[in-house]
């Protein structure tokens, strides 16, 4: 087990390092942040002065190197564009998107696998039916355009809900909503079909033969089994889920990390997006390897060696 | 009459200071840091009025510039370079300091003796006349300029002469009392003035909020509190306004005003803004050399046609580098710039225009109706044969040597020709500084004779010069002034002020207030 975990996070830390060194090469390829930032009319001689300033006129293998030096003593330098240090930037920002991501995970599972059992168990009945139908939908419609719907129902029209910002709970509800349910229709789908596979087996045939209540039969037996691929698509989704964010954050004027990241490259804001990016990938690398630590909780015959 | 209109004002004035307490704003986009000085944006530019106040003060609901006593309450020309003015007793900065003569000098010269390269870009543009201050007396202070300086009352009106704190400032950031580059980068952060608002927090790229500044020396704030966040989307400012998130929000676009006519909880308030929105060419690049093919380009284009499709006939179109607001110095009558295609084909041809590409370049979200501009241009120049590629980026190219013609903005930042067409175009400009613009030997005489006659005939005769020079061997095409709407609550009574530079946000006493209904 421990030498399992230990090679899994060595793993996630070359991959980490591939995926920044990745971002901190293309950025600095595309375009330098003085033509982003500054103000139109510089001369040469201000140009040069401000990439002074910023540190930005060393040979790039030495930025790199001073790049890593910081990151290993902690050090993650000043955004470029509101010249103060890159974690103030964060903390402000990422309580609001850790909070729309979580919730819109924890919908998306509390929702998603009950309505996939629901649809396994009545898949000879209309009701089932309909639920495919929904979740059918939920997956096809793009999460912008449901966001826009949400707003002009609730906002536009009824007057219910606010439909900027994330400063009470009730500015959580559209969002949250938004960006869960495609994963939610998904995870119905997945769910429903993984359900279908296992109550199919001899060995729930047999759970039944032994006098099991059914309940028991289809958590136990059915559910437990049937989760496995459920929390490997799960997992995988939770990339597309940090993206789905940005999108709904701007449309929400959440004003939240997703848009931070967005704004940052496109100025090309090295230090704030070097930064985000190593949030994003540590958090859904880490994700990944929750989820391969999931399936032994799940099933026992899977080992971890 | 007269006692009717008192009773008037003084009916607003209770209502508004019984039921106005704080008053939420929804702006596309929020300033990264706030510095008056050196910031030239039109994000910045929404905000410093209400923070920060200049020497020389003017009257903003008249396009003509009529100057008012400011942080200075008089002041004289004592000889063509040398100004002096006499500062308003009393007045205190927000954090209590009082407002001194140190801080006068301090706050001009940190420009016009720019070391940190921001300011230096100011120094340029918009004070490259100026040369010291003098202190004469704790009251007094003198603006020595090098050459005769016909514009000292707008230049000390600027947003770029806001007076600013000396002992503030020098001690935030590394050692107190040392000044240092650190420090300006701090109170762009914590920004601080002697304005009617102070700033109460300032989240950049985000959220501004002010609160009334009760030591304020004039007629007080009529907010409490204002706070304004950015919503970046345009669908998302309408329906926080509609929803009654927010009380006011900034850059709707002509075609949006239809969804909001009808509702009677809302309202709009738009102006023609002085700003022109622009193409530019790029004269230095050996391609564009041929004064006759920019020529061509710019007589290909149909403003008028541009107007009526993109802002609904709202926009205005000019005839030459001038707006209104520069009183005297308006001369809509040169006819700089026009439409004439089957000109421009002539033009093509006499130059030996061969069908190579000219590479447009636009941000893709910038300016608005920015690219849909681009687009039409497009086609207004394949009607006269020329072909062209559009480069979308957000990448300013005014620099890039290869960049041929693109779009881009003139605002007015002073009522003078001198703080538009002279910030852009002059020899010491921008376009000039970035290498696309090389004005000749003449040019820049004509242009010295312009910027520092203090006769008026002769400025007048001087810039209809300059046009003439521009038209035959062009780097610029005004395309329009844009019609900038605002959408607010019924109940807000504010409107956008002719005498302002563009997009301010002016919520000063009797400038806004909130009407009981």
């Amino acid at each position: 087990m421990s030498a399992f975990l230990l090679r899994r996070v060595l793993r996630l830390l070359v991959t980490l390092w591939v995926i920044v060194s990745v971002v901190f090469l293309t950025t600095r390829l595309t375009g330098n942040p003085i033509d982003y930032l500054m103000p139109e009319g510089m001369d040469a001689e201000g140009r040069a002065a401000m990439i002074a300033y910023w540190g930005l006129d060393g040979p790039i293998v030495d930025q790199y190197l001073l790049f890593w030096r910081g990151l290993v003593q902690g050090e993650f330098g000043l955004g470029l564009m509101e010249r103060r240090p890159v974690l103030e930037i964060f903390s402000e920002r990422m309580g609001r998107s850790v909070g729309l991501l979580s919730l819109a995970l924890l919908a998306t599972v509390c929702i998603g696998v009950p309505l996939g059992v629901l649809a396994a168990i009545w898949r000879e009945r209309a009701v089932g039916g309909w639920l495919l139908l929904v979740a059918f939908l939920g997956y096809a419609i793009p999460n912008f355009v449901l966001a826009i719907l949400l707003l002009l129902l609730f906002s536009f029209t009824l007057h219910w809900l606010p439909s900027a910002g994330a400063a009470t709970p009730a500015h959580y509800v559209m969002p949250v909503a938004t960006l869960s349910a495609y994963f939610i229709a998904a995870l119905v789908r997945y769910t429903r079909n993984a359900m279908l596979d296992v109550l199919g087996q001899d060995y729930i045939r047999t759970a039944h033969a032994k006098g099991l209540a059914p309940s028991v039969v289809l958590i136990r037996h059915g559910l437990r089994n049937a989760l496995i691929p459920v929390v490997t698509v799960l997992g995988l989704q939770v990339a597309t889920l940090v993206s789905g964010a940005v999108v709904i954050e701007t449309v929400f004027a959440w004003n939240g990390m997703g848009d931070l990241l967005v704004g940052a490259t496109l100025r090309r804001d090295y230090p704030v997006l070097q930064f985000g990016v190593l949030i994003v990938a540590g958090a859904v690398v880490s994700v990944n390897m929750l989820v391969d630590l999931a399936y032994a909780a799940i099933d026992p015959r899977v080992r971890l060696a | 009459m007269k006692l009717h209109h008192a009773f008037a004002a003084a009916l607003l004035a209770t209502t508004s200071a019984v039921s106005a307490q704080e008053l939420k704003v929804g702006v596309q986009n929020m300033a990264p840091w706030l510095d008056p000085g050196r910031d030239f944006s039109n994000v910045g530019s929404q905000f410093y009025i209400n923070t920060f106040e200049p020497l020389v003060g003017k009257d903003h609901t008249s396009a003509a510039s009529v100057w008012q006593p400011g942080l200075a309450t008089e002041w004289k020309i004592v000889s063509p370079t040398v100004m002096e003015l006499k500062l308003r007793p009393g007045v205190t900065f927000q954090n209590g300091d009082p407002l001194t003569a140190e801080d006068v000098a301090f706050s001009l010269e940190r420009i016009i003796k720019a070391a940190f390269p921001p300011y230096t870009v100011r120094k340029r543009d918009t004070l490259p006349n100026l040369a010291a201050i003098e202190i004469v007396d704790p009251q007094t202070i003198r603006v020595i300029a090098t050459k005769p300086e016909p514009l000292f009352e707008t230049l000390m009106n600027t947003q770029q002469t806001m007076i600013v704190s000396k002992r503030y400032i020098t001690g935030l950031a590394g050692k107190p009392g040392v000044l240092a580059d650190a420090d300006y980068e701090a109170f762009a952060l914590k920004p601080m003035g002697s304005g009617p608002y102070r700033v109460s927090q300032f989240i950049p790229n985000q959220k501004l909020v002010w609160e009334r500044f009760d030591g304020y020396w004039g007629p007080k704030a009529p907010f409490a509190r204002v706070t304004v966040t950015r919503i970046p989307e345009l669908s998302g400012r309408i329906t926080a306004l509609k929803n009654g998130e927010v009380d006011l929000i900034t850059n709707v676009p002509p075609d949006q005003l239809s969804v909001l006519e009808g509702d009677k909880a809302v309202k709009v308030e738009g102006m023609v803004t002085p700003l022109f929105h622009v193409v530019i060419f790029n004269t230095q690049n050996p391609k564009m050399a041929d004064a006759r093919l920019r020529r061509a380009l710019s007589l290909a284009i149909d403003r008028k046609t541009l107007n009526e499709a993109l802002w609904q006939g709202k926009a205005v179109v000019p005839t030459s580098h001038s707006y209104p607001q520069f009183g005297a110095l308006y001369m809509p009558e040169l006819n700089t710039f026009e439409y004439n295609p089957a000109e421009a084909k002539r033009l093509l041809k006499e130059a030996g225009y061969d069908g190579f590409p000219i590479r447009f370049d636009t941000a893709a979200a910038y300016y608005t109706n920015g690219l849909l501009a681009a687009q039409a241009i497009q086609e207004m120049w394949a009607a006269v044969g020329v072909k062209s590629d559009i480069k979308v980026d957000d990448k300013w190219t005014g620099g890039d040597a290869d960049m041929m013609a693109r779009n881009w903005s003139n605002p007015m930042y002073f009522p003078d020709p001198t703080g538009s067409f002279g910030i852009m175009w002059a020899p010491t400009g921008n376009s000039a500084t970035e290498g696309r613009f090389k004005p000749t030997a003449e040019y820049t005489a004509v242009w010295e004779r312009f910027r520092y006659s203090t006769d008026l005939a002769a400025r007048k005769l001087a810039y209809s010069e300059l046009m003439t020079m521009i038209r035959n061997d062009p780097p610029v095409l005004p395309l329009y002034q844009p019609y900038e709407s605002f959408a607010m609550r019924a109940n807000i009574a504010w409107k956008p002020l002719p005498g302002h530079i563009p997009y301010v946000l002016d919520f000063r006493a009797g400038r806004i207030a909130q009407v009981a209904r």
